[in-house]
């Protein structure tokens, strides 16, 4: 079983300056990044979102801590595991439930489905489903920031599978020579779909030692702690800005549902990983480790009102989404 | 309008360069763009002119592509220039999965990705099996990227103006031995898919790149040598493909041939086949291509396998009900080594 090199629960006094505003703004995204995916969870099994899906849950404080110190014409890729950037970029919640629902008001007008997600106007260009792909493309966006001489960088998203691929390797060495503005954000989520990295011929392959080779800034990062990614992603965008050079962070998180789709692994006698380290790593929890840090600071009532805000909302929204036009035979040739 | 006479390969610099003087968005990346050779002298004018457009790269031609389509993502204009188009395999993934299809599975609100890939078609001597191929037939399959086989400086300039500024991505296909034709530049501007080189009544040839100068020393010897004429539909464009000039071309001959430079079966020939027989069930069609079998390196299987100038001119021959047995044709590919 896997454990994490990391303290449960470890503290947030480097957020202790923070006003009670921006602490609650830090929660809102990350319950609100939560309470969609769980909706997502829910719905799923309806069979009205006929998309494979890849839900983050239990990955909300990496996407929530990078995008905070984002600027609006920064890049942002993402491979599969989508929704998380997506929403953390300030992607419309109605046009994600409509592109998972197969609307025409989706991010994609319904052609893309859940790997497919943009929203251009937030800085999210766009997701793959092709593994490495997001790397490659986020360097390209970085190389055309340069080429532009912009001070923006490009950030991709991606987990273990993703940074397997030769792709990932030629795409950071030519960073690396190229001194590209690009934010390498690595989920290190233990598994390669259902390929452990800790154990195995795996255990073998280690990230930091092909990232530092290739002279690339590389840090290691709790991944459950939004205020380690927070500000470690800060340092690494700050650095980035001043030297023209790439970052690579590891972060360590976990993915609680399976792959692809809703249930737990366990609950479907799927073998690669105990429900007892699923449950082990549940005591990470990004969202509720930060709650307990704001009730201990007095914020309960806010909080409260915040979730019951949100979950009316978003359910609202998806209800909506619901009832929103399917894509016709007019659209189908479209956009070619 | 100049009456200079111009080559291919000078024409292609021209092209870029011109377009990169209007445009500061287009830069130029790929492996060994910057070697004394400049891709058959294509690239010395650019590179004279631009040098800091130059984005030379390791070997990575996966990680290149996707590079250079997140760059056209974020507003660039790249052109990815290789050597030969084999290598291009290794691109294949971002080429299919991303260029092809960015605009239509985000449905347009991820913005375009206007990427112009070059390759050169390797035939030359002893290229063998992986240094001659074109993969026009596959990429002509694909719905988002244009793909065009200039034959002439005249189609090179026109489609290096169009591939430069229209919002698709494009492949521009170079066949080798297409660098040294000449031609004076007094051509129209005007973007066009396809033209006729040659026009005759005897017979169709609808051909593209190399095929066409095979074609056009072909039916000049025919005319020649027997009066009779043929008309010769250059495609520049295979994807889209002309099929409106294709079946006017189709009405006005009882024969037609059909010359492509890659493997005979499942590839345009067929298609182009399909669209005049769909249309026109009586015309008598004949299809000239590669034999099935990957390209040999020696001399003498070389020359039985690319269908020389002789195998054209004797099923040109026949179509016309020429009796042809005792003519010759030289065979045309001069090409000198040594790579």
């Amino acid at each position: 079983m896997i454990k994490s090199p990391y303290k449960i629960n470890k503290n947030f006094s480097k957020l202790n300056p923070f006003s009670k505003k921006n602490l609650l703004n830090i929660y809102h995204k990350l319950y609100f990044s939560r309470f969609v995916e769980e909706v997502i969870q829910n719905e799923y099994p309806n069979q009205q979102m006929k998309t494979p899906t890849h839900l983050g849950i239990g990955q909300e404080a990496i996407s929530v801590g990078v995008c905070l110190n984002l600027k609006k014409k920064d890049a942002i890729f993402s491979h599969h595991r989508s929704h998380l950037p997506y929403i953390s970029s300030d992607g419309s919640i109605y046009k994600l439930f409509c592109e998972l629902l197969g609307k025409k008001n989706g991010s994609s007008g319904g052609k893309g489905g859940s790997v497919h997600l943009c929203s251009r106007s937030n800085g999210f260009y766009g997701s793959t489903a092709i593994l490495g792909q997001a790397i490659g493309l986020a360097a390209g966006a970085g190389l055309a920031f340069k080429l532009k001489k912009k001070k923006n960088i490009s950030v991709a998203f991606f987990g273990n599978s993703s940074l397997e691929e030769g792709l990932s390797f030629e795409t950071l060495n030519f960073c690396s020579l190229k001194n590209i503005p690009t934010l390498f954000v690595y989920e290190n989520n233990f598994y390669s779909t259902e390929m452990p990295n800790y154990k195995g011929d795996m255990k073998n392959f280690n990230p930091q030692k092909i990232v530092k080779g290739l002279g690339i800034k590389y840090l290691k990062v709790d991944g459950n702690n939004i205020s380690d990614v927070f500000f470690k992603s800060k340092y690494a965008i700050d650095y980035i800005k001043k030297n023209s050079r790439p970052v690579f962070i590891e972060f360590i998180t976990y993915r609680w549902l399976e792959h692809c789709g809703p249930y737990y692994d366990y609950a479907l006698k799927r073998y690669y990983r105990t429900k007892k380290e699923v449950m082990y790593w549940k005591k990470f929890c990004p969202v509720a480790s930060f709650k307990k840090f704001l009730i201990k600071k007095g914020f309960n009532k806010d909080i409260s009102l915040l979730e019951k805000k949100i979950n009316k909302k978003v359910n609202l929204i998806y209800k909506k989404a619901l009832k929103s036009k399917k894509p016709i035979l007019k659209d189908l040739q479209t956009n070619v | 309008m100049s009456k200079k006479i111009i080559s291919y390969s000078e024409m292609i610099g021209q092209a870029i360069t011109s377009n990169m003087k209007k445009n500061n968005k287009i830069f130029i990346s790929g492996l060994e763009i910057d070697y004394s050779s400049k891709v058959f002298g294509s690239l010395n004018k650019p590179f004279e002119e631009f040098p800091s457009r130059f984005v030379q790269t390791p070997a990575m031609e996966n990680g290149l592509c996707t590079i250079l389509a997140g760059s056209a993502i974020n507003g660039m204009r790249p052109i990815f220039v290789n050597n030969r188009c084999d290598f291009l395999l290794l691109a294949f993934d971002p080429i299919v999965n991303i260029i092809d299809k960015w605009n239509y599975m985000f449905d347009g609100n991820a913005g375009n990705c206007p990427i112009v890939i070059t390759a050169v078609i390797g035939r030359g001597w002893g290229q063998g099996a992986t240094h001659s191929q074109s993969f026009h037939n596959f990429f002509s399959r694909l719905s988002g990227i244009n793909v065009f086989l200039p034959t002439f400086p005249s189609d090179v300039s026109r489609v290096y103006n169009y591939a430069l500024k229209t919002k698709k991505a494009s492949i521009i296909l170079h066949h080798r031995g297409l660098f040294k034709i000449k031609e004076k530049q007094n051509f129209s501007k005007k973007f066009c898919l396809s033209n006729i080189i040659k026009k005759g009544k005897d017979l169709a040839i609808i051909t593209f790149s190399y095929g066409s100068i095979q074609s056009l020393q072909v039916s000049n010897k025919i005319e020649k040598k027997f009066g009779r004429k043929i008309t010769i539909l250059n495609l520049v464009s295979l994807n889209p493909l002309d099929k409106t000039k294709i079946l006017r071309v189709a009405k006005n001959h009882k024969n037609i041939l059909l010359l492509d430079i890659d493997h005979d079966e499942g590839g345009i020939n067929d298609q182009i086949f399909n669209i005049i027989k769909t249309n026109f069930v009586n015309k008598i069609i004949k299809k000239i291509g590669y034999k099935k079998i990957p390209a040999p390196a020696a001399e003498s299987l070389e020359k039985l396998y690319y269908p020389s100038n002789q195998v054209i001119y004797d099923i040109a021959c026949k179509l016309l009900q020429i009796n042809h047995k005792k003519n010759k044709i030289k065979t045309d590919y001069n090409f000198v080594g040594p790579y």
